[in-house]
């Protein structure tokens, strides 16, 4: 509905801009490439790529435009929707947890960005053009993130400020607290362990889901209902139990994020629906506090036995590269930094794919872009381009 | 025994990298970055600091010398000229005492091992020269530290850019370290470091082993005298330097060298010594065992002046404004040593004495206020460059314009010992290190005025600069009864006196927009985060040295404010220091604090995201109890203050000051300000560059904080900036050097004169809420006012008379 | 019934050192296969021939001997084994309290038993060059190893493989009494060396003495790009043979390392991102591009395996990274295998595919850099040390545990 909605008003766009307006020329473009991946369907081979005002217009085999359209044959370039980081700090100033609270749902992310900060510019040179960026994991209900664009003027750069809602059903809220020394003391902070992590969520979450006063209920009943994403940072076997748990007994579906352990009960996950949020993948040691076996191939166990799956973290592209070694297939590889990560955060209508009406975010690359040595030609947000590389790969220097 | 197999696959191994340093050869033979032809600079004011005294004229340089000078010297054909007509061209300056170059790590070594070599501490990578070329320095003395009884050498460098630190020796070995009384507090502390140089110094002379000085002898932190400050970390670990080892043959014997250096007058002993006690040993020292002594960092010559009077040795002073962080030792220094130390008569040059870097870009400050104090500018140019260059034993290369001598100048648009004046362009060796587009102003030195003693209650003040609505006109000015009468061309009245004080400003007394005025223990409380109930006002103390020497420096109202500490800090007031009744208004702004001075871990709110959401529940009356326990209607006394504190600033009857210093901070006290629909200020914001355009929509104030040692010159220019887009721009500060040094540089960066002179006075009154008419020259409002020798702008200027209602500011009771 | 099956692992285990032993002095070939011998043209469809842990024949149409093994590389890439310039994985503990240890050698710290070992064979890595560590002034001596054997003395190809010096000062300390501790101690080790005679040799000075003497090289770990200028002038000053191990910040001095033609083996880092703090603007570092561009061979470093990495340590994906960077594959593969070879001094055995050196060779799935490419097969010595399809390890990695 909403994606037939944006097809009609980009359509709209198109035929006003072409009737009315004449410097809208420069700022539409038909860009040709040898391989198109719309994540709609099968890759297009070759592939064309309709550009108007930061939105894509069509996109096809052969898409016909006006005659005096600007035409960029991009010659032997792949061409794919932007890279979604579904799970990431990056940007966030003045830390990323109110940690003198246990529940802090108030915690916006979208308050506290440095829209300048130099890890933006990072992963846009990665090939990715929007992250969510979350609060840390030091509190049990941690605060909601937000959707925003790697690149762009500050204004257009928040696709949506009131993101999902993150809990940390792990042991990092539990981390370094002490018990209670001293019982006058107002500036305490618990859970000390797990089963505290537990006891907390699941009292606020009565709390909320029963209307009794408590600190931004409303907000956490509305995300049980499903007004927003509920995601969830759990890495072992007893997390995504207890996450399990909690969403049968408070009728929710979560989404699990790090998830370094869903790998070993996959059949479970994907038999409640629940979609993992992988990442950042590692070839190192184990993860997170619980120190968590090293596991190379969670990726491709987990889609074989049918979870969704998007990566995140950082450095999605090589992520993306290494899960399709180790066995994850190539479309999911890619779907899995590009649709997956848009479906999972509901914002699949502006961004992920590459269908008209959408946001004009393209990564071009000088070849397969799954293999290590290939390089990334330009990163496009909003229909301009950024990062562009001189061929051969070298870097020209573009200022944001 | 090298390796298993033979060893033929080495000489392959050298085969090859000489192949490849055969076919890198031509890429290697590089010129040095930079090096550029033969330049003429014609046409401007030279002047030279030799007995050529100072003349229009032009320059050539060739080879990165000065080949030829003079005032009708005729330009060899085909070279570059640059025409240089109203410039002034003074020899590179240069700051005697300086970290420039050296990293963080070498900055705090302390260097009590003559065996170190200050050279090794240089990191030719490092940037913050170009802070300090920009200001005209081209040559800075690096020593060991302070702290030791005998450090190694100190070097002079130059500030130019650069890859290797060949590229910045001027000279390597300038002098040899010492101090005295840096560390350790008492006299018998003091004499007996003195004891032990002596004796090591004597002991040279006879051709003896001086012993170790914690000189040359490995000093772990288990043998240094106990007083000789902590050991530093890494000492004990440091290889090889073991007891048995220093017995070894081969363990150079550095402390003997460097004092037998000193005392073959191959270079002088740089001591550095701040009590009178030590400054009069370290005289005798000098005269009695012959040696050549620099003295450095006097802070009060004491009863040893008239023996350093004649004894002629040369003597680094600095710094005369603090602008960092002050240090134990200079902490205790009172008004006026400076000019007590420089009357000896002996020959003088000036230090930064700065922490960092960037610190030696305060060398004009520097030498501003020396001319402040009273100093005559010739002799202040004249301690920058020629007297710098002869104390460091670089008198043949540098410090004058002749020819031969080594092409470090630099030209400034107007005035070199006024800041606020920008340098055209820096020549280092005969390379352009640093250019700048500026027009060139007058070049006037402040004149002092003579002034009354005493005013009768009517009387007029005529000058040709009253400074009015940010601009100086002449005017006369008739006051009556501590009220400004009449303004304008002519007197009102003819029987009246009329003082005319010439070119003299007179100017409104300035406004210190944000100050503690050394308060800061009284103004913090960190119980809870929500202190919208506390007043500064409560608190102010006004009899405190630094309250009265803000009204020395010309500061008469002041923004005085609760501390940083509190997410919600309370209410600020303002002071209008020497009125009769100096409490301006009570409750003038209300205090936010952004930036993470208010984050604590230990209590709410830990992060920004935290101090946002507070204060949007402190803004939308949510917040309705306090954690602390009080009985039940204290509690809720106090919790009614705050909603009432907060209500007058939620109705626009009081501005908002939000501190906010990086881009996230800045953005979220912006939506703030926006969404609560606040009458806002920022307070030393320093990112603002990207939010311009959003400040001056929502009509929001800068509030700048001083100028520090680690800022970069982006901070003024981005005041400048801010200005220039048409936003306010008031200044806050400790001291009156500190408000003044940042305005002089934001007007050094291009802020207006008209923009600064105004966020000095009427337009801070005006951001903070004061009476119509506070710190301004109008009819109706109180005469309180200043005559300076310049103007404030000009740090060389300094007030000479205070007037606050119509009466002069008695000076023996601003005395501290 | 899982019992049997490890008691049948095991046996077969055995077997298979039974067999692997006594191959060595048989002769081995490997047919078929793409050979890249990084001493010429690639031969397509090629054989190497091995006798005796060392190569014998590199060609296109070589008989086989009749009693010869032979491994069918067929569509396969084979390589030599690649060759890694600076590593302290293998060391039980990188780094010792003291900071002056020259006479100590990492021989006595390698543990054969260690999980690099397995997981540099199953990347490529035939030899290695243990060093110790960067936070040690003087840090004793590195030894070349293979990184098949399980008794190190099996596996060392070059024992005193040159001493390392870090310039980055202890616990964050200046430089200047660094430097001056450095230089008292190599004072003395030139004055030892410049006197020979003057008594017996002092143990605890031989390796400096030797390294002064540039018969042995010294790794020196430069910081900093302030490091560079001291690292090359103690070069001069005590003749040294100097390998630089450079910080990722070192690249600003890249032209003046070129001038020295010293080659340099790089940081794990080989893509960062730097904001100037005057203007703002941020600037992407690419070493191996400034280090080409500059040219200064260069080999590379893997990061140490952290919970954070991917990719960056590997040896082979440095490699892969400096292609995706503009560096020519054929360049890159040499910057694995000869060159660092040759950096240490012993690229007369290993390095390249050629016959006279030592038998260490990869077998690869495909062409090497490649995504889907993996080591199939890793001899070290003319020896299988090891094969992917027995690698219990990477079966549990891909597979998961309970799979």
């Amino acid at each position: 509905m909403k994606l037939a909605f944006s097809i009609f008003w980009g359509a709209l766009f198109a035929v006003l801009a072409f009737f009315w307006t004449d410097s809208s020329q420069a700022r539409s473009i038909l860009y040709k490439a040898a391989i198109v991946h719309t994540m709609t369907g099968n890759p297009l081979q070759p592939g064309e790529v309709f550009v108007q005002d930061g939105k894509i217009v069509a996109v096809g085999k052969s898409v016909v435009v006006p005659s005096d359209t600007k035409v960029v044959d991009l010659g032997d370039v792949t061409l794919l929707p932007g890279f979604i980081d579904a799970y990431s700090q990056v940007g966030l100033a003045g830390g990323s947890d109110e940690s003198t609270r246990e529940v802090t749902p108030g915690f916006s992310t979208a308050n506290v960005i440095d829209w300048k900060d130099v890890n933006f510019r990072e992963a846009l040179a990665e090939g990715t053009t929007t992250l969510a960026a979350s609060p840390g994991t030091q509190n049990v209900i941690a605060g909601i993130s937000c959707v925003i664009k790697t690149a762009g003027t500050a204004s257009m750069r928040m696709i949506q400020s009131d993101g999902a809602l993150l809990l940390s059903l792990c042991s990092d809220p539990a981390q370094g607290n002490r018990s209670r020394s001293r019982p006058d003391s107002i500036y305490i902070r618990q859970p000390t362990n797990r089963m505290g992590v537990v006891w907390i969520l699941r009292s606020a979450f009565d709390h909320a889901s029963r209307n009794l006063p408590f600190e931004s209920g409303a907000m956490i009943r509305e995300s049980l209902q499903g007004k927003r994403p509920v995601f969830s940072v759990s890495r072992t076997t007893y997390d995504l139990n207890s996450l399990l748990a909690l969403g049968e007994e408070f009728s929710f579906s979560p989404v699990a994020v790090g998830g370094h352990e869903a790998y070993k009960m996959a059949p479970r996950l994907s038999k409640a629906k629940v979609p993992v949020i992988l990442g950042p993948l590692s070839t190192g040691g184990g993860q997170g506090p619980e120190e968590t076996e090293p596991i190379w191939n969670q990726a491709g166990i987990l889609s074989r036995a049918g979870v969704e799956l998007a990566l995140a973290g950082g450095n999605l592209l090589t992520q993306a590269r290494f899960a399709h070694r180790f066995g994850l297939t190539r479309e999911l590889a890619l779907k899995a930094v590009t649709r997956q990560p848009a479906e999972l955060l509901r914002v699949a209508d502006r961004i992920g794919s590459l269908a008209p009406g959408l946001d004009a975010d393209l990564v071009a690359f000088d070849g397969d872009p799954l293999e290590f040595t290939t390089a990334i030609r330009w990163v496009m947000v909003d229909g301009i381009i950024y990062e562009q590389q001189e061929e051969g790969g070298s870097n020209e220097e573009n200022d944001l | 025994m090298t390796a298993i197999r033979s060893g033929s696959g080495l000489t392959s191994f050298v085969g090859f990298f000489v192949l490849i340093g055969v076919l890198l050869l031509p890429c290697g033979a590089a010129t040095p970055a930079g090096e550029s032809g033969p330049i003429a600079l014609t046409g401007a004011l030279i002047h030279t600091l030799t007995e050529e005294g100072t003349f229009v004229g032009n320059l050539v340089v060739r080879d990165g010398k000065i080949e030829a000078i003079g005032a009708d010297l005729p330009i060899p054909d085909g070279i570059e000229v640059i025409d240089l007509t109203g410039y002034t061209i003074v020899p590179g300056l240069i700051d005697c005492r300086s970290v420039l170059w050296l990293t963080k790590a070498a900055i705090r070594e302390s260097s009590s091992r003559g065996a170190l070599s200050i050279l090794d501490g240089v990191d030719p990578w490092l940037s913050d020269w170009r802070e300090v070329s920009r200001q005209g320095v081209t040559a800075v003395s690096v020593q060991p530290n302070d702290r030791g009884s005998l450090g190694g050498h100190g070097s002079v460098l130059r500030v130019a850019p650069a890859r290797s630190v060949s590229d910045l020796v001027i000279l390597d070995e300038a002098s040899v370290q010492s101090s005295l009384g840096i560390v350790g507090r008492s006299s018998r502390d003091r004499f007996s470091q003195f004891e032990r140089l002596r004796k090591a110094l004597e002991a040279v002379i006879d051709g003896r082993d001086p012993g170790s000085l914690g000189g040359s002898a490995p000093t772990t932190g288990t043998n240094r005298s106990p007083r000789g400050g902590p050991p530093q970390r890494g000492d004990f670990r440091r290889g090889g330097r073991r007891p048995q080892r220093s017995s070894a043959p081969s363990q150079p014997d550095r402390t003997k060298e460097l004092l037998q250096e000193v005392v073959d007058g191959d270079q002088p002993l740089r001591l550095e010594v701040h009590h009178p006690d030590a400054l009069g040993w370290a005289i005798s020292l000098a005269t009695e065992l012959d040696i050549d002594l620099v003295l450095e960092g006097i802070s009060d010559p004491g009863r040893a002046l008239s023996r350093l009077a004649s004894s002629g040795i040369p003597v680094v002073v600095g710094p005369i404004w603090e602008l960092g962080a002050i240090p134990d030792h200079r902490k205790k220094r009172k008004d006026g040593w400076f000019t007590r130390v420089t009357s000896s008569g002996s020959r003088w040059a000036l230090g930064t004495f700065g922490s960092e870097g960037r610190s030696s870009r305060f060398l004009r400050v520097q030498a501003a206020a020396a001319v402040a104090e009273g100093a005559k500018p010739e002799d202040v140019l004249c301690a920058l460059t020629k007297s710098a260059a002869e104390i460091l034993g670089v008198g043949d290369l540098l410090g004058t314009l002749a020819e031969g001598k080594q092409a470090d100048l630099a030209v400034f648009a107007g005035n070199p010992l006024d800041p606020a004046t920008s340098t055209r362009l820096v020549m280092s060796r005969g390379q352009i290190v640093h250019e700048s587009e500026s027009t060139p102003g007058p070049a006037t030195p402040p004149t002092p005025v003579d002034f009354p003693s005493d005013l009768p209650t009517a009387y007029g003040i005529h000058s040709e600069r009253v400074l009015i609505e940010g601009n100086f006109r002449p005017a006369t000015m008739m006051v009556r009864e501590g009220r400004i009468t009449s303004l304008g061309a002519s007197p009102g009245e003819n029987e009246i006196r009329i003082i005319d004080v010439g070119s003299a400003p007179v100017v409104p007394g300035l406004v210190a927009a944000h100050s503690y005025l050394g308060q800061l223990e009284s103004v913090t409380d960190d119980t809870e985060s929500d202190a919208s109930q506390f007043r500064s006002i409560d608190v102010a103390d006004l009899t405190t040295p630094e309250t009265k020497g803000m009204v020395r420096g010309g500061f008469l109202h002041i923004g005085f404010a609760p501390s940083s500490g509190n997410t919600s800090a309370g209410v600020m007031s303002t002071l209008h220091l020497e009125a009769t009744d100096p409490v301006g208004n009570a409750t003038s702004c209300g205090k936010f604090v952004l930036t993470d001075s208010a984050r604590s871990r230990d209590r709410y709110p830990s992060s920004l995201g935290g101090q946002i959401n507070l204060l949007e529940e402190i803004f939308s009356g949510r917040t309705s109890e306090t954690r602390l326990h009080l009985p039940m209607n204290a509690a809720a006394l106090l919790v009614a203050d705050r909603k009432k504190n907060v209500g007058a600033v939620l109705s626009g009857d009081r501005p908002a000051v939000f501190a906010a210093e990086s881009r996230a901070e800045i953005g979220a006290a912006l939506d703030l300000i926006e969404r609560f629909k606040l009458r806002g200020a920022l307070l030393g914001p320093v990112k603002v560059i990207d939010f311009l355009d959003r400040i001056r929509s929502l009509d929001v104030a800068i509030i700048a904080r001083p100028v520090a040692p680690e800022d970069y010159d982006s901070y003024p220019a981005n005041l400048a900036k801010a200005a220039a887009r048409g936003i306010r721009v008031v200044f806050a500060g400790d001291s009156p050097a500190k408000i003044r040094t940042t305005a002089a540089l934001a007007v050094e960066a291009g802020m207006t004169e008209e923009k600064a002179l105004l966020g000095l006075t009427g337009t801070a009154a005006d951001v903070l809420g004061m009476a119509a008419g506070t710190a301004r020259l109008q009819v109706g409002g109180p005469a309180s006012f200043v005559i300076w020798t310049d103007s404030p702008l000009n740090l060389g200027a300094r007030p000479t008379s205070i007037v606050v209602e119509g009466v002069i500011v008695d000076e023996k009771k601003m005395k501290p | 019934m899982k019992k049997t099956t490890f008691r049948l692992m095991l046996r077969g285990a055995c077997f298979l050192l039974w067999v692997g032993s006594s191959l060595g002095a048989q002769e081995l070939a490997i047919k078929g296969g793409r050979i890249l011998t990084m001493a010429g043209e690639p031969i397509d469809g090629g054989t190497v021939l091995i006798r005796d842990g060392k190569i014998t024949a590199v060609g296109e149409k070589l008989d086989i001997p009749i009693d010869a093994m032979v491994i069918d590389a067929t569509g396969k890439t084979i390589m030599p084994g690649f060759v890694e310039s600076h590593s302290s994985a293998a060391m039980s503990q990188s780094n010792e309290t003291n900071p002056n240890v020259p006479y100590l050698t990492v021989m006595d710290s390698i543990d054969p038993m260690r999980a690099y070992f397995h997981d540099a064979r199953s990347n490529g890595v035939t030899t290695v060059a243990v060093v110790p560590g960067n936070a040690t002034m003087i840090g004793g001596q590195g030894a070349v190893i293979k990184t098949g054997g399980t008794f190190v003395e099996d596996m060392v190809l070059m024992r005193n493989a040159g001493v390392k010096i870090s310039l980055k000062p202890l616990n964050e300390a200046s430089r200047m009494g660094h430097l001056a501790a450095l230089r008292l101690e190599l004072d003395q080790a030139k004055k030892l060396l410049d006197d020979e005679d003057d008594g017996p040799p002092d143990p605890k000075k031989e390796a400096l003495v030797s390294m002064v003497g540039g018969k042995i090289p010294a790794f020196i770990y430069c910081e900093s790009a302030m490091d560079v200028a001291p690292a090359l002038q103690l070069a001069a000053d005590y003749d040294l043979k100097s390998i630089l191990v450079l910080g990722r910040k070192c690249y600003l001095a890249a032209s003046e390392i070129a001038e020295s033609g010293q080659p340099v083996i790089l940081d794990s880092t080989l893509v960062f991102w730097e904001t100037d703090p005057r203007t703002g603007s941020d600037k992407k570092i690419v070493l191996t591009k400034i280090f080409q561009e500059a040219g200064v061979p260069f080999t590379f470093q893997v990061a140490a395996s952290t919970t954070s990495t991917l990719g960056n340590n590997f040896l082979w994906y440095q490699a892969a990274c400096a292609v995706k960077y503009g560096m020519p594959v054929q360049k890159a593969l040499e910057a694995i295998t000869l060159l660092p070879a040759r950096i240490l001094g012993v690229d007369k055995f290993v390095g390249s595919l050629e016959p006279g050196k030592d038998a260490d060779i990869v077998i690869l799935t495909g062409d090497p850099l490649l995504l889907d490419t993996w080591v199939e097969t890793t001899i070290v010595g003319g020896k299988v040390v090891y094969e992917r399809g027995k690698d219990r390890k990477l079966k549990r990695l891909l597979n998961g545990v309970n799979q």
